[in-house]
């Protein structure tokens, strides 16, 4: 009887102390940030000084308000746009920090789109990259990625410009981002909203 | 459920004591003793039969499923299995369900597996009980709060796992069950082995093991993507069973992975509204039938070892030591970049507890226990901002006393816990250098309860239970901090959360007037202090907060507190016209209420009826047990709900019939085959649940078609 109750003792207490072992609960993991994005960094280039305006949450979802840049554009004017996508809350250095070179190698499963009332009023917009750009071309037909765009003003006005980042992984084998793809398929990865002005 | 000391003579001179529920139903006729129920309640060669076993009989509500019943849920995940009591209904989520008690689930429900209290994540929609209902002999759900023998928190009641008892005499028994689901193509089986050597009649031993997997779940419509899963499944025991002392070392091990519905993952908000406001999933024509278990999946994995010491230390006081732990590993993987792998949240909670429990029967009336408990939880993170590291030492006291007489009963407890969280989390910005936030919280929670039981005569039974208990608020209620997975939302903790507390009173009526009838009705109501509950957050103008993020607003939903009422009942009604036809209907309706804030709350089960009409006969030739049933099952919409309170309104009302048929064939004296097959949504009706996450996005599952066979030896 008391040999048994030494035993079940014994057991417990291994069992406490392997228990105790390998935890860290007051020494916490960094955040995990291998799929944040915080900026979306927007340059127009054309003749003049290159114009530039970015949404930047620099502390992740939730915390403190995202800020976002507003964007005022010569009128009747040709820019072109390049697209930015950076990961602030890892060191500059580290392979997180530009994940537009992420995207640009996942080219074929990704495309950004762009709307908002600003296209309403006479600014156009036209894809300037293709797939190929980026990466080797396997599923054969050669889409616009909207890293690179070229935009076009004409008279003065103002309204929204709204970039959706959309990741459009194959669906059981079947494509989905391919020539009639829209902004409705695949899952938003990106959906800022910039105020626009062209004057 | 009172013992009650019948001397009639079993096999050699074994006296037995039969629970009421069952001397009732056997007065009239002979008794048929199932040696699996026999189990050695001490040593002076009595046994408990049914019900008992090595619990206390109590008075509150409590029902219990076992033998052919729980047989016939083969295939079902615990949630689903224990809907076959009336008022327990599943929260589901895809193919996760968690069991939900009168409208409570979650961290307000204690589920214990072979008396040792299931530590796991258990505050998500998602996050089903890592507990296998194969490896149960017995599971018994207690209705209503009071449950102070078990632990602190249960405020919507208690679920008990009971594994199956290791036989008395020398041998080994076994048994071996099939199953396979037409719906999703599923398949499983499980063995259990139970034994008692023959060389030293103390060693006994049980081992259990099971596996399934299935691929995805088909609606009356379409495919509904990534919804396999996969769980393998192992538990076993070794018992020490000697006059005076009985030692038992048990350990199991529950492991599964498993799909999370592609058209269910919204990652913004137009995106999420795009989805719910289809009539059918958008996506629907890319779905296909597979196996296949892809991105996004959750990855769950649960160990539990124990170790229990029971003694007697006079001869009418019984000891028990008991130590344990567990770890509970839970990986979440999202539809990611390619570049990306491994986990996107990654959970691991250990608890070590022990308690000591003595238990008194002193005077042949009068029965209790006193009992100490404590229990250490570690809780690490690892992921994007969520919920914190966190630390908890609780402890707690408790203790009860039973009054056992011919005609009434009358039981009360009391239990104290004390809890003490640390928590610790890295700042938002600076990596692995980031300053760490800590934080301590403590906590009081008592528990008391004082029911009677009254039987004036043999057809008619009542109980009148009230109780009292409170739960601390759990750690993702204090600190959550993020878009919360599948449900376009950012929630938000809030860490002056206080203790909640409930007041409830609960009224149990049984009236059994002939062999051929019987009605059950148990009332219920509730009222909850400081109830902690998530609603969409207001700002001062009372406009919903939006919480803008690089992918768009997101609803701002937060953790707050506020007085809450909870009342309905469970109705049971069992006429047996004839000895070949069985009828069965239970109703059960909740009614719940915000009343600090004068709203209705969320995700409470509407009306729900059942009906089922069973033909049965005894013998056909070498086939015994067959029975063919019908079952009509009316879940009446939700119409306690304000507008605008949730995403969309809930769905209607949806009837589903069920049919079933079965027998058994005894191979020899030793052996039988059960065979059962089982049609759930005969009519493939198209409907949505409204406890499923799922009916956001889609459609309910269609018709499945079980078959199940089981090889007893």
């Amino acid at each position: 009887m008391k040999t048994k109750t030494l035993l079940f003792l014994v057991l417990s207490l291994a069992m406490v102390s392997t228990s105790c072992g390998d935890s860290h609960v007051d020494e916490p993991h960094a955040h995990n940030h291998e799929e944040v994005i915080t900026t979306v960094a927007l340059t127009f280039s054309g003749e003049g000084d290159d114009i530039k305006g970015a949404f930047r949450d620099a502390d992740g979802d939730g915390g403190d308000e995202p800020t976002t840049d507003a964007i005022t554009l010569p009128a009747d004017t040709t820019l072109t746009l390049d697209i930015e996508l950076l990961n602030e809350l890892v060191d500059q250095m580290d392979e997180e920090y530009e994940i537009g070179k992420e995207i640009a190698e996942e080219a074929e499963e990704h495309q950004i789109f762009f709307s908002g009332t600003i296209f309403d009023g006479g600014v156009t917009h036209a894809y300037a990259d293709k797939e190929s750009d980026y990466t080797t071309n396997n599923v054969g037909d050669d889409l616009p990625v909207g890293l690179k765009s070229t935009i076009v003003t004409t008279g003065a006005g103002s309204g929204t410009l709204i970039v959706t980042l959309k990741h459009q992984p194959p669906v059981n084998d079947t494509e989905t981002k391919t020539a009639t793809s829209t902004i409705n398929d695949g899952d938003s990865d990106i959906e800022v909203t910039f105020n626009v002005t062209v004057e | 459920m009172k013992p009650i000391v019948c001397t009639c003579l079993v096999s050699c001179s074994f006296i037995c004591c039969l629970n009421t529920s069952f001397a009732e139903s056997t007065s009239e006729e002979d008794v048929v003793l199932d040696t699996e129920e026999i189990v050695v309640e001490d040593t002076e060669e009595v046994l408990t039969v049914g019900t008992v076993g090595t619990e206390t009989p109590d008075v509150r509500t409590r029902e219990s499923i076992s033998g052919k019943a729980l047989d016939d849920t083969a295939g079902l995940s615990l949630g689903g299995a224990l809907e076959s009591v009336s008022g327990v209904r599943a929260v589901e989520s895809g193919a996760t369900t968690k069991p939900m008690i009168h409208g409570f689930f979650g961290s307000r429900l204690l589920i214990l597996f072979d008396e040792i209290c299931h530590e796991a994540q258990s505050w998500g929609l998602d996050h089903a009980p890592e507990i296998d209902p194969a490896s149960a002999g017995k599971l018994t759900v207690i209705k209503g709060a009071g449950g102070v023998r078990y632990g602190s928190n249960a405020i919507g009641g208690v679920v008990l796992v009971a594994p199956p008892k290791i036989p008395v005499e020398p041998g080994v028994k076994g048994s071996f069950s099939l199953f396979g689901n037409s719906n999703n193509r599923g398949l499983g089986g499980s063995l259990t082995l139970r034994g008692r050597s023959t060389d030293f009649d103390a060693l006994g031993w049980r081992l259990q093991t099971s596996a399934k997997k299935a691929g995805s779940i088909s609606t009356p419509d379409y495919i509904l993507d990534n919804t396999g899963n996969e769980e393998y499944n192992v538990s076993g025991a070794v018992h020490w069973d000697k006059p005076t002392y009985n030692f038992q070392i048990g350990a199991s091990r529950f492991g599964s992975n498993q799909g999370v519905f592609t058209g269910q993952v919204a990652e913004n908000s137009n995106q999420f509204k795009d989805l719910i406001a289809a009539d059918i999933p958008p996506n629907v024509n890319a779905f296909t039938f597979d196996y296949d278990i892809e991105r996004p999946r959750q990855d769950v994995e649960h160990t539990l070892v124990y170790t229990r010491l029971k003694f007697d230390t006079l001869p009418s006081i019984r000891t028990t030591i008991e130590a344990a732990h567990q770890i509970n590993k839970r990986l979440e993987f999202d539809k990611v970049r390619k570049s990306v792998d491994g986990p996107q949240l990654d959970f691991k909670l250990n608890t070590t507890s022990g308690k000591i429990l003595a238990e008194f029967d002193a005077l042949d009336h009068i029965f209790g226990g006193i009992g100490i408990e404590g229990r250490l939880q570690e809780n690490v993170f690892q992921g994007v901002r969520l919920i914190p590291n966190y630390r908890t030492f609780s402890g707690g006291v408790f203790g009860w006393s039973q009054f056992v007489f011919e005609s009434w009963e009358a039981e009360i407890g009391a239990r104290l816990d004390y809890e003490s969280v640390e928590t610790f989390q890295r700042a938002r910005i600076g990596g692995a250098s980031a300053p760490i936030e800590e934080n301590q919280f403590k906590y009081l929670t008592p528990s008391f309860v004082a029911g009677i039981l009254w039987r004036p005569v043999d057809v008619f039974k009542s109980n009148l239970t009230f109780s009292s208990a409170s739960r601390a608020p759990t750690v993702n209620e204090l600190f959550i901090d993020g878009v919360s997975q599948g449900l376009a939302g950012f929630e938000e903790g809030d860490k002056d959360l206080d203790v909640e507390r409930s007041y409830s009173l609960s009224m149990d009526l049984t009236y059994t007037p002939a062999r051929w009838l019987s009605a059950n009705v148990t009332g219920h109501a509730k009222y909850i202090t400081d109830y902690i509950h998530l609603s969409p957050k207001l700002d001062r103008a009372g406009v919903p907060s939006i919480t803008t993020t690089i992918n768009g607003g997101f609803p701002t939903f937060a953790w707050s507190q506020s007085d809450s009422t909870f009342y309905g009942a469970d109705a049971e009604l069992e006429i047996l016209p004839s000895d070949w036809l069985e009828f069965r209907s239970t109703a059960s309706v909740v009614f719940a209420r915000d009343v600090g804030n004068d709203k209705f709350l969320t995700l409470i089960p509407a009306p729900f009826f059942e009906q089922e009409l069973r033909m049965t006969r005894e013998k056909i030739g070498p086939f015994s047990h067959n029975y063919i049933s019908v079952k009509s099952e009316l879940n009446l919409k939700q119409t306690q709900f304000d507008a605008n309170s949730d995403f969309t309104d809930p769905p209607d009302a949806s009837h589903l019939i069920h049919v079933g048929a079965g027998t058994e064939w005894e191979i020899s004296t030793d052996s039988t085959l059960s065979v059962d097959l089982d049609c759930r949504n005969l009519l493939n009706t198209k409907y949505r649940n409204y406890l499923s996450r799922l009916r956001y996005f889609a459609h309910d599952p269609g018709r499945a078609i079980f078959l199940r066979m089981k090889l007893t030896l």
